[in-house]
């Protein structure tokens, strides 16, 4: 190959690097219309909440772990998306959270927002996000009115 | 460094250099890539993911996102260093998957030669070992590029499962390799000190060294000087 024929290769390879960084902007909208929905089933909103704690989503999407292909989501608080908590189920099956969740890492006690995003197998976002606020503190009742909670077991 | 040292590393006579500065920038870019890639990557396989590692909590990015971010830096850098040195690029293929005979009798030396600095003579520009750490690193990093870009076009489904199973394994492959690479290079063992030099700062190494790791690389490059 040529040498012109391969920097030309390099540019195209890099104009893909571009559109790969463009397409979370392009897919991170919100629910609706005919795409994904990702939609937080429990807690619910306004819950006084204390690890650990249940946690459910529902979703248009099949979830399961990334190495079958399946979307999952990523489960953060106050909008901070680079530390977070894999969920890879859900339509019916809830999760525990656990005190040493690295979304509960240095919480303080009060409100926040718990957010979730769909997001397929390789981590990239798939367009559907939900948020809801809860209360988070030591005397927090977790979700206590909800008889499933799996927390019930420790 | 004291200013003998320093004196004897730049002195042309003592010392011999071992690959140009365009060679030297080339394997930099690409092991610096390669160092991130298989920190974020065995930080994910191992369970840590959305933990932030030190470097996505330095940066503020998650580790999937440097990741996938990097390793278009490293798909972007091995399409560009041989296109850029396309002679380079056809010198190290050739020299990696030439081997001859007498290789065997420097291959059954070796384990002792490591400790020793008495390896058996070989002809090649790389000794044979190298040669076939040179070719196992190039096969399987284009694997590694090529899964992961499968990985970012499908996103996920029955395609992702195969991209990632190939990536996956790929990496379990590679990373004992890269591992004994970094030794051998580091020039920590004693038959290989000093090679260090050759991939760093000027890559110029003491004669000494290259005539124990790489003697009939050496005669050729200095013959009639």
């Amino acid at each position: 190959m040529k040498p012109k024929l391969l920097a030309l290769s390099a540019v195209g390879v890099l104009a893909l690097a571009l559109a790969a960084c463009g397409e979370d902007a392009e897919d991170g909208g919100a629910s609706g219309g005919d795409g994904p929905t990702v939609a937080i089933v429990q807690p619910a909103d306004g819950d006084a909440l204390s690890a650990p704690f249940a946690f459910e989503v529902d979703s248009s999407e099949d979830l399961g772990p990334t190495d079958t292909g399946a979307h999952h989501v990523h489960l953060y608080v106050d909008g901070d998306d680079s530390v977070y908590e894999v969920i890879e189920a859900g339509n019916g099956e809830e999760v525990e959270i656990s005190a040493d969740s690295p979304i509960l890492e240095g919480l303080e006690d009060g409100e926040h927002t718990l957010n979730v995003s769909l997001r397929h197998a390789d981590h990239s976002a798939a367009g559907a996000e939900d948020e809801i606020t809860v209360m988070f503190g030591e005397a927090g009742p977790g979700n206590a009115d909800d008889p499933g909670d799996v927390g019930d077991g420790y | 460094m004291t200013p003998a040292t320093s004196a004897m590393a730049t002195e042309p006579g003592r010392t011999v250099e071992r690959n140009s500065a365009r060679a030297r920038w080339f394997h930099a870019a690409v092991y610096l890539t390669v160092l991130v890639l298989m920190g974020t990557g065995w930080w994910l396989t191992l369970g840590q993911e959305g933990r932030p590692s030190p470097l996505a909590a330095v940066t503020g990015l998650p580790d999937a996102e440097i990741h996938t971010a990097v390793g278009w830096a490293l798909t972007a850098i091995a399409v560009a260093g041989p296109a850029l040195g396309l002679r380079g690029a056809k010198a190290l293929l050739v020299d990696s998957a030439r081997f001859r005979r007498s290789d065997l009798h420097w291959a059954a030396g070796w384990p002792k030669a490591v400790f020793t600095g008495r390896f058996a003579r070989h002809e090649g520009r790389f000794d044979p070992g190298q040669r076939i750490a040179n070719l196992v690193m190039v096969a399987l990093l284009l694997a590694l590029i090529v899964s992961g870009i499968g990985l970012w076009a499908v996103s996920g489904g029955p395609a992702f499962v195969w991209f990632n199973r190939i990536h996956r394994w790929a990496t379990y492959a590679i990373t004992p390799v890269i591992l004994g690479h970094i030794l051998i290079a580091a020039g920590v063992l004693p038959g290989y000190r000093g090679v260090w030099r050759a991939m760093h700062l000027g890559g110029r190494l003491r004669r000494g060294d290259a005539a124990r790791v790489w003697p009939g690389w050496l005669e050729r490059t200095t013959r009639g000087r």
